[in-house]
């Protein structure tokens, strides 16, 4: 589909309003595994063109499935309709952020040979037989394999034209045992930016180490205890970090939902955490090597930048589409994305970290007389409070300096700016979260991250 | 243009390769407004198709998705499923819906949106709750239009043909006053008609009233296990992962806390929960399950006893136990006999639990989080909005803990949900 050659003809339709058009093929994969049996072997793909225009604050979006020009200039009509419809019943006003033209190629498929949907099925099999023989009194286990690939090609009436392939491949085991008080079960996830192909497959062998540590910790955590309710001092190993910084700061410096009410919007250039706290959201790099989720030019044909958020403690910085960043005229930074073709771009988070510090994790935990540490993110939520909340699937008591007794399922709130304030130390390990998808109209790929963080929140329980 | 009827038809006329073969069309059009930070912002409309291929080949199984109608990409997804299906490990379980057993031919709800109504009713909306609740910030709010035509055929002689039209509006927002503000809430509701002004729909008002209330939140600093009174829209949280145990992912994978408690007392005989698609003034109606069998009025929960399990067709295969002859869309749980204030009047402290953010429960039952938008009881009476304090409970033993069911109940147009009194709750602040 060469949308370039639509864009002049867009153009004359548009008269002179701004215009996307955006096409959009997603392709996903699931294969699952319930105690040995293929319970879920299915694939879906999600094609469609959609265009978006812009008049005097009002934007007009439509969308059609069938990838072809006479649907692309059905739905650049429509686009301009609709926001001509808007604008004939109102006076909003606004205007967007200026972006300059930017072009791009960019594609992260994998360089490997494709293998067969037979022979990830097989390979997948391989794994679960692989659990069942070394763990055969499980209560029950589930593999999973999910692959997502989000390809888009979009011009814009600015001048931008890109082209993006960015695939997601991950594992995920779910391991039950029997306890006391019912079934526990543990799920670890493998995987990240890439195809199948560039995270597994081969001997599964190469594997049992996981397998055995997923294993060791359902072990413990049936033999766990409910932590205690209230607040705690506690140690939050790194794939916590990067679930805070997405929920408890993230959401909270959205535009649209500073526009809608959120806190921080009071707390810009104000200190909101200690000194030892910086939080960026990666556009595609960190470390030289790509974020799980890289954006090199977002769905508003903006490029994409790192945007620091918190630097030393102290708000700098907003997430921004280019409507938002021509209110709060701060710069627009790539943060607009939408998850399928039929969708209008809102403004997500891409790779949002806390950046490491220079303490070890074991003086961490020495330095806490009674707490708790706590690892294994699960679901949580963001406020415009900044009361945050997530979900945490392992940890262990800290007493005296001490790993203790291991918990069972706990979840941990805070506020956020005020959680942040009591960060003390930092580690300086760092890890990429990669499997998550951040719901907020629609779902969205995000990737997550940071170091340990010793710090105070609540802890829910008994 | 093929309706969604035609399409699958012809599909499954010309595809004769399988054992069994089954093609799910669903043709969908939305129309969208919405309003962002206070002001109407977007029009949207979309148009899709999607095709769901099912088929059953010696034994295997595999599903195929994609939403062209040409041939060339018919082709692909074809091959797709040759591919799938050559290394399916054999599952006798398998099977597609044989005929006679879906819902009759229906069209329900308007064909089309009336734009120009769509537009007076979120302005009105956006124009009014500015003017009534001065304090409210609306964040966002979406009122849609959507249209689904759905057909489903199989070789097995099976056709099912649904078009279904709906009004869906959510409002998302926060109380705001100087730097104070409220935790967000939300709340919508379906309906098949704009008749009523949006902020008249489910209990959008009430907890747009609260959400001023809940600007003067306070830290709770206390620790008790007691009494809960859970509102409507925060039922969802607790009844769900129950019901979850009576499903195919639980009791397939042995891990069902309620596996053998058919006709058992698992909850308070206060408890009813029942499905029933068939009420008139349903927003949505449920008219199949996933696998194509008619959705049918049913009980669940009968004054606590365990009456239907809600297995598919697969997963009572698997199983051995009975299909559930419903699926669990339009739930309702029965009225009690007292009003809100009576609910709340032998509370000497407890908790009104507004909305629920929390964890997923964990396998056996155990449930934490934040109770948002709630409030301190106080000797039988609502006294101040809490921020900062979290629940914890069983999710099972709550079932058994209902102490009282309100008389009214929330109608969202899809389900029918009453205030319930539980009790033995941990509650604990900072």
């Amino acid at each position: 589909m060469d949308l370039r050659s639509m864009l002049a003809e867009v153009q004359s339709m548009s008269d002179g309003l701004y215009t996307e058009l955006r096409w959009q093929e997603n392709r996903d994969q699931r294969l699952s595994y319930l105690n040995g049996q293929l319970t879920s072997n299915s694939q879906e793909t999600s094609t469609g063109l959609s265009a978006r225009a812009f008049k005097e604050g009002y934007w007009g979006f439509a969308s059609r499935s069938e990838p072809t020009l006479e649907s692309a200039r059905l739905a650049a009509q429509e686009a301009v309709k609709n926001a001509r419809f808007l604008g004939s019943r109102g006076k909003k006003g606004g205007a967007l952020l200026p972006a300059k033209a930017t072009s791009l190629e960019k594609s992260y498929a994998t360089k490997k040979s494709k293998q067969s949907t037979g022979y990830w099925i097989q390979w997948l099999k391989q794994v679960d037989d692989r659990i069942q023989a070394k763990f055969p009194a499980l209560k029950a286990r589930q593999v999973t394999m999910t692959s997502l690939e989000m390809e888009k090609k979009f011009v814009t009436t600015d001048g931008a034209a890109v082209h993006s392939l960015v695939p997601r491949a991950h594992l995920a085991i779910v391991l039950t045992v029997d306890s006391e008080s019912g079934p526990v079960r543990y799920m670890d996830v493998r995987g990240g930016l890439g195809e199948k192909e560039d995270h597994f497959g081969g001997d599964v062998g190469q594997l049992d180490a996981w397998f055995e540590e997923i294993h060791k910790i359902v072990q413990e955590k049936a033999k766990g205890v409910m932590p205690e309710a209230g607040e705690h001092e506690v140690i939050l190993a790194p794939d916590l970090a990067g679930i805070l910084a997405h929920e408890a700061v993230g959401h909270t410096v959205e535009g649209d939902l500073v526009l809608g009410g959120s806190v921080a919007g009071e707390y810009m250039n104000q200190r909101v955490g200690s000194d030892l706290v910086t939080l960026v959201d990666f556009a595609h790099t960190y470390a030289g090597t790509p974020a799980p989720q890289p954006v090199h030019v977002d769905d508003e044909g903006v490029e994409a930048k790192d945007t620091v958020i918190i630097e030393k403690g102290v708000l700098k910085h907003f997430m921004n589409n280019r409507e938002t960043a021509h209110h709060f005229h701060q710069a627009a930074t790539g943060h607009a994305r939408a998850f399928k073709f039929y969708d209008e771009p809102l403004i997500r988070m891409r790779n949002t970290a806390i950046l490491p510090g220079d303490a070890s994790l074991d003086d961490m935990i020495k330095s806490v007389k009674k707490g708790y540490f706590l690892a294994g993110a699960g679901n949580g939520q963001a406020d415009t409070t900044g009361e945050f909340m997530f979900a945490v699937n392992r940890g262990y008591e800290i007493v005296d300096g001490r790993l203790g007794r291991p918990l069972r399922e706990a979840t941990i709130s805070g506020v956020a700016f005020d959680m942040l304030k009591s960060v003390s130390m930092v580690s300086r390990d760092f890890e990429w979260e990669s499997s998550g998808y951040c719901g907020k109209k629609q779902p969205m790929p995000v990737g997550m991250g940071g170091p340990a963080l010793k710090c105070r929140v609540v802890v829910g329980g008994q | 243009m093929k309706s969604a009827l035609e399409i699958a038809r012809e599909l499954v006329k010309n595809t004769r390769e399988f054992d069994a073969f089954e093609v799910i069309c669903h043709r969908d059009r939305m129309t969208e407004m919405q309003i962002d930070a206070g002001e109407v912002s977007l029009l949207r409309t979309t148009e899709n198709v999607n095709l769901t291929l099912r088929a059953i080949h010696g034994g295997r199984y595999a599903t195929v998705d994609l939403n062209q109608t040409d041939s060339g990409s018919y082709a692909q997804a074809l091959e797709k499923m040759r591919e799938a299906l050559k290394s399916a490990p054999v599952d006798e379980a398998r099977a597609l819906a044989p005929q006679g057993v879906g819902p009759e031919k229906a069209s329900r709800g308007p064909t089309e949106p009336d734009l120009a109504k769509m537009h007076d009713r979120i302005v009105a909306f956006a124009r009014g709750t500015a003017d009534q609740f001065r304090e409210l910030k609306m964040e966002q709010a979406m009122l849609q239009f959507n249209r689904v035509e759905a057909a489903r055929v199989n070789t097995l002689g099976y056709e099912s043909d649904i078009g279904q039209g709906t009004y869906d509006f959510t409002a998302m927002f926060s109380g705001k006053r100087g730097d104070k503000t409220s935790s967000f809430n939300y709340s919508g509701a379906t309906s098949q008609d704009l008749d009523r002004e949006l902020i008249e729909w489910g209990a959008l008002k009430r907890i747009m009233q609260s959400s001023i209330r809940e600007i003067d939140h306070e830290p709770f600093d206390g620790k008790f296990k007691g009494q809960v009174v859970i509102a409507p829209e925060a039922v969802d949280n607790f009844v769900w992962p129950f019901l979850a145990h009576l499903g195919d992912d639980r009791l397939i994978a042995g891990t069902s806390q309620l596996r053998d408690k058919m006709e058992q007392q698992v909850a308070s005989e206060l408890l009813t929960i029942r499905v029933n698609p068939e009420r008139g003034s349903l927003g949505r109606r449920e008219f199949a399950t996933r696998e194509g069998y008619a959705s049918k009025k049913g009980v669940i929960l009968k004054n606590g006893t365990l009456k239907t399990w809600l297995l598919s067709d697969y997963g009572a295969r698997k199983t051995g136990l009975p299909r559930a002859t419903t699926g669990a869309a339009n739930l309702e749980i029965d009225a009690g006999e007292i009003s809100f204030a009576d609910l709340i009047k032998p509370i000497k402290k407890g908790l009104l639990l507004g909305r629920f953010s929390g964890g997923s429960p964990a396998a056996n039952g155990e449930i934490s989080g934040v109770a948002k938008n709630s409030y301190l009881i106080e000797n039988g009476q609502v006294t101040k909005p809490l921020s900062e304090v979290m629940i914890s409970a069983n999710v099972f033993d709550m079932m058994k803990q209902v102490e009282a069911v309100s008389r009214d109940r929330m109608d969202d147009g899809m389900t029918l949900k009453p205030y319930i009194r539980v009790n033995g709750v941990t509650v604990a602040g900072k």
